[in-house]
């Protein structure tokens, strides 16, 4: 109920101005008969304009302040009394102060100071000063009720300052957020736009290199392919060789580039949450998966998330590779004050040690090594290889740890131990 | 007399490659070769050369300070060793790099044979051979700082300009 109000300030604005004015309504009409027409009518006048004017005063704030004050110097101008509606007044002067342009905000202020003067002399100081036989010459007891009467105005358009601050102020917190998210999303994108810049050098440089490397044994071989055949004979076999290195170099580089790509453009890189899903699906594969988290979980860079992602969904396919039938995998990953630690490990058979060295053998040649870059990327450090003995001495492990930090300079980490130690 | 040239490049395929084309070449001679810019120095002090085709990325020391060392040695008899630049990468900063050094020429690596032989006979006489042309910049730079073998050439025009061949700047 409260929230719904909140939501819609206009219906609570006109709901407290529907019951100001049958509140004076109801004093109009209890006093009808002891006034003439004419006060009558220009009380209702009063009291519906004022009740309208609380209903727009969010949406028209300066239009509402001044036929708010209008209405005040009419009062003073044509004697009529202030009675209940005025309360609209003070209303008006905190409106005006919290949602008014800053030069109506300040008449109103002005307005509000002159408002107890006016209305205390014009009223109300003659009647006291007759009745309580008081000298007129004691300016005291007005310049004290003059004081009583603007206090409230005082009061009033203090709290609306107030309030303007504080929404300036949270005006400028959601656009610092807003601009540090902008601003997250533009480094990711640039940290991807390098990453790919680097990748496409790196093919230009190999491609360009052992090309050149061709064009030039073929020129040679065919100048010398009459005078020394058998200096041919070896050009020709280099360029095959050659060719060969190069093609090898760019399906590596290519693959890197493909699994880059692989998330799609218009799909969100999957993060940290996403790893339950990965974890049943590898579950579904046959690997069974224990998964823990410790540590507060909380939102960290996008980069960060994804190597994250990526280092999990590597190491357990690793895992499955090369655990053997029964292996089963651990995943733990906690979040700490520095950053996060991931930590995968399988109690498998493991790969061999010179597998593991040399980076994997997954076709692409760049299983550890693509994480290694990866983690890089984000700052933290990668560590892959069999876990310490401290289980079973035939049992082979695979571990992996990453510690990406959240902040700047973030450091990552991660161990992978595929593999292990001969048995006893 | 043939020209004789020596190579510098830290593939030794490619120098295996450029020995072949040239030497075939009746007026061209490889007489060094040499892996890294330093040991071209060291190669260039003992040996006599007239062009000198060099790699700009080596290990030890790279082709443009190498170039800038031999440039800035007092010249041979007939003005040289004159150096021509062979590069895999049709970067304008190396080109650039290049011409500040004080090379002759600059050539990408899979240059054609005729037109490599013609540029090696085109730097030993004191020309220059750029191709791909200079970028902009360097047309209305400050000439290279090989005093002894600019004072040569006048006027000089650079590739681009309507002169021999469109390429050759004489």
């Amino acid at each position: 109920m409260y929230n719904w109000f909140r939501r819609h300030p206009t219906v609570a604005d006109a709901s407290w101005a529907t019951l100001l004015f049958l509140l004076c309504a109801l004093a109009i009409a209890a006093d009808w008969g002891n006034n003439d027409l004419a006060r009558n009518a220009s009380q209702t006048l009063v009291t519906v304009v004022l009740s309208a004017m609380l209903v727009i005063r969010r949406k028209r704030p300066d239009l509402a302040v001044w036929v708010g004050i209008g209405i005040g110097l009419a009062q003073a101008a044509f004697g009529l009394t202030v009675d209940l509606a005025d309360v609209a007044l003070l209303v008006l002067a905190y409106t005006a102060a919290a949602f008014a342009h800053i030069w109506t905000s300040r008449i109103a202020l002005l307005a509000g100071l002159a408002a107890g003067p006016l209305a205390w002399l014009r009223f109300y100081s003659q009647s006291i000063h007759s009745e309580s036989n008081t000298p007129a010459g004691n300016h005291w007891v007005d310049v004290f009720m003059c004081v009583v009467f603007s206090t409230p105005f005082l009061l009033c358009w203090v709290l609306g300052r107030l309030t303007r601050i504080r929404r300036a102020y949270y005006v400028e917190l959601e656009d610092r957020a807003a601009r540090l998210e902008r601003e997250r999303d533009n480094q990711a994108k640039i940290a991807v736009a390098a990453e790919r810049a680097r990748i496409a050098r790196e093919l230009h440089d190999v491609v360009a290199h052992n090309v050149s490397v061709m064009i030039v044994q073929a020129d040679g071989a065919s100048f010398v392919m009459d005078s020394s055949p058998e200096q041919a004979k070896q050009a020709l076999a280099t360029i095959a060789g050659t060719g060969r290195q190069a093609l090898e170099e760019m399906r590596r580089l290519l693959g890197l580039l493909r699994s880059a790509d692989s998330g799609g453009e218009y799909v969100p890189q999957p993060g940290v949450e996403q790893l339950p899903e990965l974890l049943e699906q590898v579950r579904n594969a046959g690997l069974p998966v224990a998964f823990q988290v410790e540590g507060e979980p909380r939102e960290l860079p996008r980069g960060v998330e994804l190597t994250a992602y990526r280092i999990v969904q590597e190491a357990l396919t690793n895992a499955r590779k090369h655990g053997g039938p029964r292996a089963a995998a651990t995943v733990r990953i906690r979040f700490d004050d520095r950053g996060l630690d991931v930590l995968v490990e399988d109690d498998g058979r493991g790969a061999s040690a010179e597998l593991a060295r040399d980076g994997g053998q997954d076709g692409f040649g760049h299983g550890l090594i693509g994480m290694r870059e990866r983690v890089g990327m984000v700052g933290g450090t990668l560590a892959a290889g069999p876990r310490r003995q401290r289980r079973l001495p035939d049992r082979r492990q695979a571990a992996a740890q990453a510690h990406p930090l959240p902040a700047a300079g973030a450091r990552a980490a991660r161990r992978t131990r595929p593999r292990s130690y001969p048995g006893p | 007399m043939p020209i004789r040239v020596m190579l510098v490049d830290d593939q030794e395929l490619l120098r295996t490659g450029f020995r072949m084309v040239l030497q075939s070449q009746r007026d061209i001679e490889v007489v060094a070769e040499a892996g890294d810019g330093l040991q071209a120095l060291q190669v260039l002090a003992a040996t006599e050369v007239d062009v000198v085709l060099m790699d700009v990325r080596m290990p030890q020391m790279d082709g443009v300070e190498a170039t800038r060392r031999i440039c800035a040695a007092p010249p041979g008899p007939d003005g040289g060793p004159r150096v021509l630049i062979l590069t895999t990468f049709d970067l304008d900063e190396y080109a650039f790099a290049a011409l500040k050094a004080g090379a002759s020429g600059f050539l990408l690596k899979d240059v054609p044979p005729a037109e490599l032989v013609a540029a090696i006979h085109a730097v030993s006489g004191g020309r220059r051979w750029w191709r791909p042309p200079p970028p902009a910049a360097c047309s209305t730079a400050s000439p290279p700082s090989c005093p002894a073998r600019s004072r040569s050439r006048t006027p000089r025009r650079w590739p681009g300009s309507p002169s021999v061949s469109g390429r050759c700047c004489c």
